[in-house]
C-alpha cells in the first residue's frame, strides 16, 4: 500500500536540494567498487520509506554508492543519488520518480555537461538519429547563418540556413560536436544522442582563438573575452527573470538596478547613466530611437517585455556604429524572427494593465509576425475612488507594437516594425496631458556570403505631446500646448568577416530632425489668450563610421573606430544677435538675422575616436580600456531635475553649441566557479564640454529667447562600479557597488550667467553610493521567490534657507544650486512567483506572480518644493516646503499570465 | 467576496495616484543670517530712507530683525557724502535738503557691527542715476484679469476672470538707450452719494487705493524696443468686484484717476526688478524646477565672503496721473495734473454738501 504522506516531499526536496548537492561535493562515493549498485539502494529506500521509485539502469550505469546513503533521510538520500546527473526527482500519488531534467534546451551548462538529445526512455532503440535545432549569436539573439557543426568521430556536418536552423543526422551515442562560425569562437558541445531531437546553440563573437578548453566555458566567459566593456546584455530568458514592476517585466526600469544605472525615483521619465541626464540616453527599439521610454510619468516602461528578445546596453567604449547621445546606446531588439514555429497567444491580466501577445508563422520558416498590446484600465477604478478629484480623474495608456520578419530567398532578410504608444492622464477635469509615441522602421540583411553582409535601415520616430486647460464653467481659459519631434533616418552598414577573429564594420547614417517647440491654441472663442506658435526647427545630421575588431594576439584583442559626424542646422530661422561683450539677455538684443527653408543656419561636426583594448590576464580574466567620443546634437531642454513628457527637444543652434563627452573607461574582469560567477570592477572618468544648464528660474515653455535661459556648462563624471552575479543554481542574481560623482561648472565672465559663482557645483544626478541586491530563488520547478533591494544617496536639490522683505514682499533667498540632498533611498521589494504546469499535455498554461513593493513602506521623497500662502484672506504670506513621495506604503500587486 | 475584491482594487489605486505630499524640514541651522538691504534713492525730493534688517531662516516663524546702530552714508560722484539718520524700525533717512540728480552716480555704505561683535563695512555697487524716460502716449485696452473672491458666508476663496480695462502707456527714450523703467499706480475714486429728502443733500467721497491686485506694480517688458505698450494698471468694469479691495459698493459710478508713479532704472536695477518678479511669480512645483534666484548689488567689504540681500535703487521718478472715463470703461484719458496736488488727497474720506478742493469735475 502506497502512502500518500509523500506529496510534501516535493517542496521539501527543493528547499533541501542545494545544501543536500553541496555536502555531496565533499562525501559522494559513486564508482566505488564496494558500494550498492542502484537496484540494490534503491529496493532498500523503497523498503524503508514504503515507496515506489521508478528509473531506467542505464542512467547510473558503473555507479556504485555509498551504502549509508539508505540511511539518510529520503530526500538527502535522493539528492545523494542523483548527484551531479541531469536527472530530477518528482513524486506523484506517492511514488518516486527519477527522471531526466526538463532544463532548457540551450546546453549553457558548466564545463563537462553532456546535453542529452532525443528521450532517454528509447536508448537503444534507434542506431541513428536526427538533430535539429538554431545556432544564434549569445549576445544579439541573431541567427547565424553559416554557422557549421561537425562530428570528427563520423566526418558529418551541417550548416546552418538563414534562420541559423539547422538538421544533422547522426549515430546515436556519445559526440563531442564543434560548432564554429567566422568571427565567433568555436564551441565544443558533448552530446549523447538518444533519439531524435533538437537542440539550441549560442556562439559568442571574440577576437581571440582560445584552446579547445577555455572554448568549452561558453557563454559566462563572453564577459571577460569579448572586448566592449561596460556592456549589459541582456537575452529573452534573463528577461523572464527581471524584478517585476507592478508585477510586470520591466526593461528600462530593470537596467537601472544595473550598476551605473541611476533613475530619479518611482516616478520621472528615463533613466541616468554614469551622471549623464537622459536625454543622453539613445533607446534604440529595431533601430530608430525612442524619445519617451515611459507610461504613467515613468511607472512603467512603453516597451512591451513580452516582445523582447534581447537588449544589449553600452555605457562606455560605445562601438562606432553608435552615435547620436552622450552616455549610453541601449538596443531594444524585438521578437524571435523567423524561428516562430506555431501559433501562440501569451498575456498576463495585472492591477494595473494587462497585455496580450500574438506570435504566428506566417510561411513556416520565411515569414513571421508577432504582435503585441497592452492597455491600462485605470479610469474604472479612479471613478470609484471617494475622493472628488479622483472621481474626475483619468489615467490610461495603451501600446501596439508590431514585428514582421520574412525572407526571400536565402540571401535576403526582411523585419518591418511598426509601433504606437499613447499615453493620457487627467486630474480633476481642469487639465490633460496626452503624449505619444510613434516608430516604424525596415531593416534589409543581405548576406553575400559566409563573410560579407550589408544592413540597410529607414525609420521614423515621432513624438508628440500635448497639454489642455480646460477648467468647467471658464470657457475663456481654456487652451491647448502641444509640441512634437519627427526624426526620420536612414542607416547603411556593411560588414565584413576576413577571418573568425577579425571583423570590419563600416556604414554611413542620416538623420533629419523636425521640432515643433510649442503651439498655445485657445479651445473656445471665449478663451482670453492669444494663440502662439513657436517657429519649427530643422536639423540635418550625417555620419559615416569605420571600426575595425581584431585579435592582435593571442591576448590581445582591439576594437578601433572612427566616426564623423556632422550637423546642419537648417532654416527657416529667426537668429537674435547680442550686444558685443554683454550677458546674453533679452535686453541686449542688437539685432535679428533671419535665414531662409533650407539655408544653414550653423553647423557643427567633428571625428569621434573609439577604442577598445583587452588583455586577457587568465583563462577567466581580463583587462579592458577604452576611449570614446560622442557629440551630440540634440538636447531635452527641461529646468527640473526630472525627464517630464511635457520637456522639449531642441537642436544645436548658433548659440546651444553640441554637447561633446569624452569617456575614458579601465575595468578587470573574473569570473570564478567555472563561470557560474562573474565579477567586473570598472572605473570610468568622463568629461563634457557644452553641457546644458539653467539660470535661475529659466522659463523653457514657448520662450522665443531660450538662448537667454540657457547656460553652456562644462563637466565631468566619474565613478567606480563593482558587480557581482550568479547565473545558474537555484539562487541567481547580482550585487553592485557603485561610487560616483557627476560635476557641473559655469564658465562666464558675466554673473548673470553663473551658478554658484562659477565654482563646480553637483549636478541633478550626482549619488556617490548606490547599492543593488536582485536574487532569485527557484523554491521549486514552479515556485520562485525574488527579492530587490536598492540603496541610493539622496540626489541634490536646491532649497530656500532664508526669507526677507524687498519693497513690501517676502522674498525667498536659496541655497547654493544642489547645495543639499534628498534622504536616501532605499527599498526593498518582494515577489513569489507560481509557474506554468509543467504538464506538456495542456495546451493552455497560466502563471501567477504577487509582489510587494516597498515592503518597509519607506517614504522615499521623489521631490521638495515649497508652496507660497500669499495670505490674501486669512494670513500673512507664508512659505512651507514639501516632500513629495511617490509609493509611500507597502503595495502589493498580483499579475496573472498566461499562454496558449 | 467580489465586493472585497473590488475594495482592494481600489485602494491600490488610491495609493499609487494619490501620492503623498507632507511639509518638509531642512536642517538650517549652519546657515547664517543676512543683512538686508532695502535702499530706495529717487530725484523726487522729501524724505529718502533705506531699510536695514536681517533675513529669517526659511520656515521660521519669528519677526523681521532690524539692524540698529548703523552709521549709513551716501557718496555722490560729485564728491559730496551725506550721512543718512537713525529712524524706527530699521528706517535710516536722508536730511530733507538731499536732493538726488539724474546723471550722477550714488553709492551707499554701511557701518554695523555683526553678530560676532566684529564691525563690517556694507557697500552698493555704484548706481547711476538715469534720466527719466519720456512718456509718450497713453491708451486703453479691454481685458479680463483673474481676481480671487472670499465668501463670507462659506467661508470659501474662489476665482473668476472680470472683464475691464487696461490702462496702458508707451515710454521712449530721447537718445535711443533701453527704456527700463518700475512703476506703481494707485486708483483714486470720488463719487457722489445722494440723500433724498425734503432737501436733498450729498456726501462727495473719495477714496485711495494701491492697485496692486490687478497689475499695479511692475517692470515694463521690453527694454529694447522703444515705445512698446507697458499695462500700468487694470480697472475692472464691474463695480463689486472692487469691494473686496475697499472701494465702496454702491454707488460706484464716479471719477476714476490712476496716480502713475514711474521709476527709470538703470541696467542693473531692471534685472533686480525682473528677477524679483520671476520669483514671487514662482509658488513651487512638483517636478522641481529650478528656482529664481534674486541678486543684489550690495556686498560686504570686510568680509567678501558674507552674504548681503537686497538692493540700493537708484531712479528718477515721474508722477502722472490718468483720468478714467466713467462711463466709458474702455477708453482710458490723459490728464493734466491741474493745480491739484494728488499727494495730499487724503486716502479716503467724504464732505457732506461741500466739494473737496482737488474735485475734478
Amino acid at each position: 500500500m502506497l502512502k500518500k504522506s509523500y506529496l510534501p516531499l516535493l517542496l521539501l526536496f527543493s528547499l533541501l536540494l542545494p545544501q543536500a548537492v553541496k555536502a555531496e561535493s565533499t562525501s559522494f562515493s559513486g564508482n566505488q567498487p564496494e558500494g550498492l549498485q542502484i537496484t540494490e539502494l534503491t529496493r532498500q529506500l523503497e523498503q524503508k520509506h514504503q515507496t515506489r521509485i521508478f528509473y531506467l539502469e542505464e542512467w547510473f550505469a558503473g555507479k556504485r554508492f555509498d551504502p549509508q546513503i539508505a540511511d539518510l533521510p529520503l530526500p538527502q538520500a535522493l539528492s545523494r543519488i542523483i548527484g551531479e546527473l541531469r536527472l530530477e526527482v518528482m513524486v506523484h500519488d506517492g511514488m518516486i520518480f527519477i527522471m531526466p531534467s526538463e532544463a532548457p534546451q540551450q546546453q549553457l551548462s558548466a564545463p563537462g555537461d553532456v546535453a542529452i538529445i532525443g528521450n532517454p526512455n528509447e536508448f537503444g532503440r534507434y542506431s541513428r538519429a536526427t538533430i535539429t535545432g538554431k545556432i544564434t549569436d549569445g549576445s544579439t539573439g541573431e541567427p547565424l547563418f553559416g554557422a557549421v557543426l561537425f562530428d570528427p568521430e563520423s566526418g558529418i556536418g551541417a550548416s546552418a540556413g538563414l534562420n541559423g536552423r539547422f538538421r544533422m543526422e547522426l549515430p546515436v551515442g556519445e559526440k563531442r560536436l564543434r560548432i564554429s562560425y567566422v568571427g565567433y569562437e568555436d564551441r565544443i558541445q558533448p552530446i549523447r544522442l538518444v533519439s531524435d531531437g533538437s537542440i539550441d546553440l549560442e556562439l559568442f563573437i571574440s577576437s581571440t582563438q582560445l584552446q579547445e578548453v577555455t572554448i568549452m566555458a561558453k557563454r559566462a566567459e563572453e564577459n571577460v573575452l569579448r572586448t566592449q566593456m561596460s556592456m549589459i546584455s541582456l537575452d529573452a530568458k534573463s528577461i523572464q527573470e527581471l524584478p517585476g514592476t507592478f508585477g510586470e517585466r520591466d526593461i528600462v526600469r530593470s537596467i537601472t538596478l544595473l550598476p551605473g544605472i541611476q533613475t530619479v525615483g518611482e516616478f520621472g521619465t528615463g533613466f541616468n547613466v554614469r551622471g549623464g541626464s537622459a536625454d543622453q540616453n539613445l533607446i534604440l527599439v529595431e533601430n530608430v530611437p525612442l524619445f519617451n521610454s515611459s507610461h504613467l510619468f515613468g511607472l512603467i516602461s512603453v516597451v512591451n517585455p513580452d516582445l523582447v528578445n534581447n537588449v544589449t546596453l553600452i555605457k562606455a567604449g560605445t562601438p562606432a556604429k553608435f552615435g547620436e547621445r552622450a552616455s549610453s546606446v541601449m538596443d531594444i531588439r524585438l521578437g524571435n524572427g523567423l524561428s516562430t514555429e506555431t501559433a501562440s497567444v501569451t498575456g498576463g491580466l495585472g492591477v494595473l494593465n494587462s497585455r496580450i501577445l500574438l506570435q504566428t508563422p506566417i510561411i513556416k520558416e520565411k515569414a513571421s509576425l508577432e504582435f503585441g498590446a497592452r492597455t491600462l484600465y485605470s479610469d474604472w477604478f479612479l471613478g470609484r475612488i471617494p475622493s472628488k478629484d479622483l472621481m474626475n480623474s483619468a489615467a490610461g495608456f495603451h501600446d501596439l507594437t508590431g514585428v514582421i520578419n520574412f525572407a526571400i530567398g536565402t540571401k535576403n532578410r526582411f523585419t518591418i516594425f511598426g509601433y504606437r504608444s499613447f499615453d493620457r492622464f487627467s486630474f480633476g477635469g481642469e487639465s490633460d496631458y496626452e503624449y505619444a509615441n510613434t516608430m516604424a522602421s525596415f531593416r534589409w540583411n543581405s548576406f553575400f556570403g559566409p563573410r560579407l553582409s550589408s544592413t540597410f535601415m529607414a525609420g521614423i520616430s515621432n513624438y508628440d505631446y500635448q497639454v489642455k486647460e480646460v477648467p468647467p464653467q471658464q470657457e475663456f481659459r481654456h487652451l491647448q500646448m502641444n509640441s512634437d519631434i519627427r526624426y526620420k533616418t536612414i542607416k547603411w552598414q556593411l560588414t565584413f568577416q576576413p577571418s573568425h577573429n577579425h571583423k570590419i564594420e563600416t556604414g554611413l547614417h542620416a538623420i533629419e530632425y523636425g521640432i515643433s517647440p510649442g503651439r498655445l491654441v485657445p479651445l473656445t472663442e471665449e478663451t482670453v489668450i492669444k494663440p502662439k506658435t513657436q517657429a519649427d526647427e530643422r536639423g540635418l545630421e550625417l555620419a559615416a563610421f569605420f571600426s575595425d575588431d581584431i585579435s592582435i594576439t593571442e591576448k590581445i584583442s582591439a576594437e578601433l573606430g572612427l566616426r564623423y559626424s556632422h550637423f546642419l542646422q537648417l532654416g527657416p530661422a529667426k537668429v537674435n544677435l547680442y550686444q558685443q561683450d554683454m550677458p546674453m539677455t533679452p535686453d541686449h538684443i542688437a539685432d535679428s538675422v533671419f535665414y531662409g527653408r533650407n539655408e544653414v543656419v550653423s553647423q557643427y561636426g567633428g571625428l569621434e575616436p573609439r577604442i577598445g583594448l583587452r588583455f586577457t590576464t587568465g583563462e577567466t580574466s581580463s583587462v579592458k580600456l577604452s576611449f570614446s567620443r560622442i557629440n551630440q546634437y540634440i538636447n531635452l531642454i527641461t529646468n527640473t531635475s526630472v525627464m517630464a513628457p511635457t520637456d522639449v527637444w531642441k537642436l544645436s543652434d548658433t548659440y546651444l553649441k553640441p554637447l561633446k563627452s569624452d569617456q575614458y573607461a579601465l575595468g578587470y574582469f573574473r569570473n570564478f566557479s567555472e563561470n557560474r560567477i562573474e565579477t567586473s570592477l570598472e572605473v570610468y572618468y568622463k568629461q563634457l564640454h557644452n553641457v546644458i544648464e539653467y539660470k535661475s528660474g529659466a522659463e523653457i515653455a514657448l520662450n522665443d529667447y531660450l538662448e537667454t535661459d540657457i547656460i553652456n556648462a562644462k563637466g565631468y563624471n566619474y565613478g567606480l562600479e563593482l558587480y557581482v552575479k550568479k547565473n545558474t543554481g537555484r539562487l541567481t542574481g547580482w550585487t553592485s557597488y557603485t561610487y560616483s560623482a557627476s560635476m557641473r561648472r559655469s564658465d562666464s565672465p558675466y554673473p548673470e550667467n553663473q551658478i554658484n559663482n562659477n565654482t563646480y557645483f553637483p549636478s541633478n544626478y550626482d549619488r556617490p553610493h548606490n547599492f543593488v541586491l536582485n536574487t532569485n530563488y527557484n523554491i521549486s520547478r514552479r515556485w520562485r521567490f525574488g527579492a530587490t533591494f536598492t540603496y541610493n544617496t539622496g540626489r541634490p536639490v536646491t532649497l530656500p534657507e532664508l526669507t526677507y522683505w524687498q519693497g513690501g514682499n517676502m522674498m525667498v533667498q536659496f541655497s547654493d544650486r544642489n547645495k543639499y540632498r534628498l534622504p536616501d533611498y532605499h527599498r526593498l521589494d518582494l515577489s513569489i512567483s507560481l509557474g506554468e504546469n509543467l504538464r506538456t499535455d495542456r495546451r493552455g498554461k497560466g502563471s501567477w506572480t504577487f509582489s510587494v513593493m516597498n515592503v518597509y513602506g519607506r517614504k522615499n521623497p521623489y521631490s521638495v518644493f515649497y508652496k507660497k500662502d500669499s495670505g490674501t484672506f486669512h494670513s500673512d504670506t507664508s512659505f512651507k516646503l514639501y516632500q513629495v513621495y511617490i509609493i509611500g506604503q507597502a503595495l502589493p500587486t498580483i499579475t496573472y499570465n498566461f499562454r496558449f | 467576496m467580489k465586493r472585497r475584491l473590488n475594495l482592494f482594487i481600489i485602494s491600490l489605486m488610491a495609493l499609487l495616484v494619490h501620492s503623498c505630499q507632507e511639509e518638509y524640514f531642512v536642517d538650517l541651522k549652519d546657515v547664517e543670517t543676512a543683512l538686508v538691504v532695502e535702499g530706495y534713492i529717487s530725484d523726487k525730493g522729501g524724505i529718502q530712507s533705506i531699510r536695514l534688517s536681517y533675513a529669517s531662516k526659511f520656515q521660521s516663524v519669528e519677526s523681521p530683525v532690524y539692524a540698529y546702530g548703523a552709521n549709513v552714508i551716501l557718496h555722490v560722484s560729485d564728491g559730496t557724502t551725506w550721512e543718512f539718520h537713525p529712524g524706527w524700525a530699521g528706517y535710516y533717512n536722508l536730511p530733507a535738503d538731499f536732493l538726488a540728480e539724474p546723471g550722477k552716480t550714488y553709492t551707499l555704505e554701511i557701518q554695523l557691527t555683526g553678530f560676532d561683535g566684529e564691525p563690517r563695512v556694507y557697500q552698493s555697487i555704484p548706481q547711476a542715476m538715469p534720466s527719466p524716460v519720456n512718456i509718450d502716449d497713453a491708451y486703453a485696452e479691454f481685458s479680463e484679469e483673474l481676481f480671487f473672491f472670499y465668501s463670507t458666508e462659506t467661508d470659501y476663496v474662489y476665482q473668476r476672470y472680470v472683464p475691464g480695462t487696461n490702462a496702458m502707456v508707451t515710454a521712449s527714450n530721447t537718445d535711443g538707450s533701453p527704456v527700463r523703467f518700475r512703476f506703481e499706480s494707485e486708483m483714486y475714486l470720488q463719487y457722489v452719494i445722494r440723500y433724498d429728502g425734503v432737501i436733498p443733500s450729498y456726501d462727495y467721497c473719495w477714496i485711495r487705493r494701491d492697485v496692486t491686485d490687478f497689475a499695479g506694480s511692475d517692470i515694463n517688458l521690453f527694454p529694447n524696443q522703444q515705445n512698446s505698450p507697458t499695462r500700468i494698471a487694470f480697472i475692472p468694469s464691474i463695480p463689486f468686484y472692487m469691494g473686496h479691495l475697499g472701494f465702496p459698493r454702491y454707488p460706484y459710478d464716479g471719477v476714476r484717476v490712476i496716480i502713475n508713479r514711474m521709476f527709470t532704472l538703470n541696467e542693473q536695477g531692471y534685472k533686480f526688478h525682473k528677477d524679483k518678479n520671476e520669483q514671487l511669480g514662482d509658488n513651487g512645483q512638483f517636478f522641481d524646477p529650478i528656482a529664481s534666484q534674486v541678486k543684489g548689488n550690495i556686498k560686504c567689504i570686510s568680509h567678501p565672503d558674507e552674504l548681503v540681500l537686497g538692493f540700493f535703487e537708484v531712479s528718477s521718478e515721474i508722477t502722472r496721473p490718468y483720468l478714467v472715463n466713467a462711463n466709458e470703461y474702455y477708453n482710458i484719458l490723459e490728464v493734466d495734473l491741474l493745480d491739484l496736488n494728488f499727494d495730499l488727497i487724503p486716502r479716503a474720506g467724504c464732505k457732506l454738501d461741500t466739494l473737496p478742493d482737488f474735485w475734478l469735475p
